[in-house]
C-alpha cells in the first residue's frame, strides 16, 4: 500500500524534504561567495549628485559634461566626468573607475587618456591612491560613440571593499 | 510475434541508432566558437567583436611605414571595433586557414593585430598573413576574434580564394588609425 508506506516513512521523507534543497542552497551559496570574494557583483547605487561612504571614504557626487577634443574621432565625443573623494581615517585604493550606460546593452567604456594622446599630467588623478589623504577628486575622460546619450554610471571598486562597488549615476 | 514484425523492427533499430550516431556533435561541440561568417564589405557582429573586411590583397613586398619585407603576402584591410566591453579587448586572432594549415597573422608589421578596439567607435587597419611559398592558390578561411583560444566565443569568417587576388609587386598596409566616417 502506497499510502501506508508513505505514512510509516513520513518522518525520514519530510527530512529529506528538508534536507535535499538545504544542501543545494550551502553548496551553492558556498561556491559564490567565493565567487564574489574578488568580483564586483554587489553594486551600490548612488543617484546622480550624491555621495556616500565606501571602503572608509566619501565617494561623490561625480559631474560630468560632454566636451569635445581634437584627438576625438569623428562620429565620437567625450565624456569628462569628475568625481570627488573624502579619505576617511585609512586612505581608500582603487583602480581607474570605468563608465558604463546605464540602458540599453550597458556597454562599458574605459578611460581613455591613452585613445585622446593626453601626455602624463601628475595632477590629474584618475585612481584613488592610498597615499592621499587629503580630499581630492578623479578627472576621467571617457571617449563614447555619439549614440551613446547616457545616462551613464561610473563604476569605482576598491579592493577591499569587493564584492560591493560604487555605481554613480551620472547624467551629462 | 511473426518473423517479419521481428525483422522491421531489428531494421528500424538499426536506422535509429545510425541516425542518432549521424547526428551526435563531435566530442568538443560544447566548447565550439560561435561563428558568424561574413563576405568583404560586410560587417560580421559578435558578442564582443565586429570586424568589417575592406579589401584583400596579394603581395610579393609588403609595406608598413618604414618596414618592408618579401614573401608570400596576403595583406587584409579591415575595420574592428568592440561591442560590450573594452575590458581586455584586443584583436589577438586572426588566423588564415588554407591546405589544411594555419598561419597567423604576421607580428612583424605594425598592424591591427592586438589593436585595443574600441566600444561603438572603430579603428581602420590592416593585417598580413605571411604564406609559406609552395601556397599559391585554393581557397581559405579568414577568422578573427579576441583571443587566440576561440572556444566558446565569437569569431568573425570570411571565404578567400587566393586564385582570385592578382599578386602585386608591392602594397602598402593601411596604418592603424580611427575610421574615417
Amino acid at each position: 500500500m502506497t499510502g501506508g508506506w508513505g505514512r510509516r516513512n513520513a518522518l525520514w521523507l519530510a527530512l529529506a524534504a528538508v534536507l535535499a534543497p538545504l544542501t543545494v542552497g550551502v553548496v551553492a551559496a558556498n561556491e559564490w561567495s567565493e565567487w564574489d570574494l574578488g568580483h564586483s557583483t554587489k553594486p551600490i547605487t548612488v543617484a546622480a549628485g550624491e555621495s556616500t561612504s565606501y571602503s572608509g571614504a566619501r565617494v561623490g557626487p561625480a559631474r560630468a559634461e560632454f566636451t569635445t577634443d581634437p584627438a576625438a574621432p569623428a562620429g565620437s565625443r567625450v565624456v569628462s566626468v569628475t568625481v570627488l573623494v573624502e579619505p576617511g581615517n585609512d586612505p581608500i585604493s582603487c583602480a581607474t573607475p570605468l563608465l558604463r550606460e546605464t540602458g540599453g546593452a550597458q556597454r562599458q567604456w574605459d578611460e581613455a587618456s591613452f585613445e585622446l594622446e593626453r601626455d602624463f599630467d601628475a595632477n590629474r588623478t584618475t585612481f584613488c591612491s592610498a597615499e592621499e589623504s587629503l580630499r581630492y577628486s578623479l578627472t576621467l575622460d571617457y571617449l563614447v560613440p555619439e549614440d551613446a546619450a547616457g545616462p551613464f554610471a561610473i563604476e569605482l571598486q576598491a579592493g577591499d571593499a569587493l564584492p560591493r562597488f560604487l555605481r554613480l549615476i551620472v547624467e551629462p | 510475434m511473426k518473423r517479419w514484425v521481428g525483422w522491421t523492427l531489428g531494421g528500424a533499430l538499426v536506422a535509429a541508432a545510425w541516425a542518432v550516431a549521424a547526428v551526435t556533435p563531435g566530442e568538443h561541440a560544447y566548447e565550439d566558437p560561435f561563428p558568424v561568417a561574413v563576405e568583404v564589405g560586410e560587417t560580421g557582429i559578435g558578442r564582443n567583436v565586429a570586424v568589417t573586411v575592406l579589401d584583400m590583397r596579394r603581395a610579393e613586398t609588403v609595406r608598413a611605414g618604414s618596414w618592408s619585407a618579401e614573401g608570400n603576402w596576403v595583406v587584409v584591410d579591415l575595420e574592428a571595433e568592440a561591442v560590450e566591453s573594452e575590458f581586455g579587448t584586443l584583436l589577438t586572432r586572426a588566423t588564415l586557414d588554407i591546405d589544411g594549415r594555419t598561419f597567423s597573422a604576421s607580428e612583424r608589421p605594425e598592424s591591427l593585430l592586438r589593436a585595443a578596439l574600441s566600444v561603438g567607435i572603430p579603428r581602420t587597419g590592416s593585417v598580413a598573413f605571411e604564406l609559406a611559398e609552395d601556397v599559391d592558390a585554393g581557397r581559405g578561411i579568414l577568422r578573427f576574434g579576441l583571443d587566440t583560444d576561440p572556444r566558446l566565443d565569437s569569431v568573425i569568417v570570411l571565404d578567400i580564394d587566393l586564385d582570385a587576388l592578382a599578386v602585386e609587386s608591392a602594397v602598402d598596409m593601411l596604418p592603424t588609425e580611427w575610421s574615417r566616417r
